[in-house]
């Protein structure tokens, strides 16, 4: 069976079967597979304005699923998504925590970064890593408030890992995908909202929140505030648009998906 | 079909919202929320006690209903459902991608809250096993109040005795064990573990979800659950991977000294 899937994996993942399959519903493709070694990241969001603090725990993959070594690789964005700083990490242990502060990001701003674990080695057995890892911000020194990843978005290929400055793709949602998305949750509690978008594409796309408008050019971040509506809804050309949601009540914050 | 559930913990309200819609919009008239509880050895269900909006149906935990499942279906499947011992799949309405959000919160006394998707998926009722947890990943060793909900709901009307593990890979030792209960929303407190970043939890015989809850002294709430393990690799062979993973754990578990 794994042998016929594998054969039959370049047909059914074809730019042309996945239109196919969207348009007649038959085959609905969101998370497209990929047939090479790779290690996938979501697009994590960190924020180190407005008193935040973002906390990030990542667990080593490579050698507690496959007892291999590897390094974790951030590479960071701001807001913009230009890369403004990466950070390479040995796996001393099970799971690594790295505070996001200002004074490690130099900035009071916010935007996006990928995590990597990269084997040192080459393999040719099957490893796909996608490790979805969990975010925590705080407030004012307080202890975080965690949500795991949101999006698998980029990814590089496992055996071109030792590369100075990866190569991020994004195969993933690489395929286009009109989506209407109802969240659902009752807004109606809270002083405020944020909705947090982050463009994993090599292409811009349109978000439209309860009807307004917003354009996120290729790894941008945006955060958009919104209260008054019981219901948001959110209309886009990305197959996947679900927003990082932070809601505000009595000087305490949520923060989890939309 | 998913089930949804209450955490409880102390004094802190916990409440259930579901929406009366899915994500992409659409709603079902014939819909109604349903409880179920076990009496006697025997699944009993109920209309539940709750507040409702246009689109929302709000639960309130209370002692009687703090280990009972929430779910929705029309009123012909609920005879369906009646007239079996255990539970069925009566219909798909909460199958969704992304997944059917309904709203788990936690509200203490200082008004800090937070909350979580909290779906049951059917397929897991249907299914005993063990569970895998990295604690390490999600757990705040410096909050005032820091564990874990583990919440299992099996298809047969059944309080069933089971065991939990925490594990010290880096010790390579059990280092607590405790007996949790089927069909029910358990409570493990770390408050006696020092902050490592090897413990690990493991649940013996019965499947279910980890909820790691944490509260901060100023009354911050974390809450947020472990993505299971496959979750962290992709390919053809990553089912039998994790359940190589477990395996290890089990026997590593099964030979420490506690």
């Amino acid at each position: 069976m794994t042998f016929i899937k594998k054969l039959l994996r370049p047909i059914y993942n074809s730019s042309l079967a996945i239109r196919v399959g969207n348009f007649t519903r038959l085959r609905k493709v969101i998370f497209k597979d990929l047939s090479y070694n790779y290690s996938g990241s979501d697009l994590f969001f960190w924020r180190t304005h407005h008193g935040f603090e973002t906390t990030f725990r990542a667990t080593d993959i490579g050698r507690h699923y496959f007892n291999k070594d590897s390094i974790l690789k951030l590479i960071f964005f701001d807001n913009k998504g230009f890369e403004i700083k990466s950070f390479d990490f040995n796996f001393s242990s099970d799971v690594i925590e790295f505070h996001i502060t200002k004074e490690i990001m130099q900035i009071e701003s916010f935007g996006s970064f990928v995590a990597l674990n990269l084997l040192n080695e080459n393999v040719e057995d099957e490893i796909k890593i996608t490790n979805r890892c969990y975010v925590g911000y705080s407030r004012n020194h307080d202890e975080p408030s965690f949500v795991h990843g949101n999006v698998i978005s980029r990814h590089v290929e496992q055996n071109n890992s030792k590369q100075e400055n990866v190569n991020l793709l994004s195969n993933f949602w690489s395929h286009k995908s009109n989506t209407t998305y109802l969240l659902q949750k009752d807004f109606k509690y809270f002083e405020e909202n944020e909705f947090v978008f982050i463009n994993p594409l090599n292409r811009n796309i349109e978000i439209a929140l309860n009807g307004c408008q917003y354009y996120l050019s290729p790894m941008e971040t945006k955060i958009i505030s919104a209260n008054g509506d019981s219901l948001y809804s959110i209309e886009s050309n990305f197959g996947f648009p679900r927003p990082l949601l932070f809601s505000y009540k009595n000087n305490f914050f949520d923060v989890h998906h939309g | 079909m998913n089930y949804f559930f209450f955490i409880h913990i102390d004094n802190y309200v916990s409440e259930i919202t579901l929406p009366k819609f899915t994500n992409s919009g659409s709603y079902d008239k014939d819909m109604k929320l349903k409880a179920g509880r076990i009496i006697d050895r025997k699944w009993k269900f109920y209309d539940p006690e709750c507040s409702e909006s246009k689109d929302f149906w709000s639960v309130t935990a209370t002692e009687d209903n703090k280990n009972d499942i929430f779910f929705l279906c029309s009123d012909q499947q609920i005879e369906r459902q009646e007239e079996s011992e255990s539970l069925i799949k009566l219909n798909s309405f909460t199958d969704t991608f992304p997944d059917f959000r309904s709203n788990l919160s936690i509200k203490n006394t200082s008004c800090g809250f937070s909350s979580y998707q909290a779906e049951y998926p059917f397929q897991m009722t249907l299914k005993k096993g063990n569970l895998y947890s990295s604690i390490s990943s999600l757990s705040n060793f410096k909050a005032k109040k820091n564990g874990v909900f583990v919440r299992n709901i099996f298809h047969l009307p059944i309080y069933d005795e089971y065991s939990a593990f925490i594990y010290d890979d880096h010790q390579k030792k059990v280092v607590d064990r405790f007996t949790l209960t089927s069909n029910s929303t358990n409570f493990i407190s770390f408050k006696n573990y020092d902050n490592t970043s090897s413990l690990y939890l493991f649940c013996e015989g019965y499947i279910g979800i980890p909820v790691y809850f944490s509260e901060s002294s100023s009354g911050n709430i974390s809450l947020e659950h472990t993505h299971p393990p496959h979750e962290n690799i992709q390919g053809d062979i990553r089912h039998k991977i994790v359940s190589q993973l477990k395996n290890d754990l089990h026997k590593k578990i099964t030979s420490s000294n506690l």
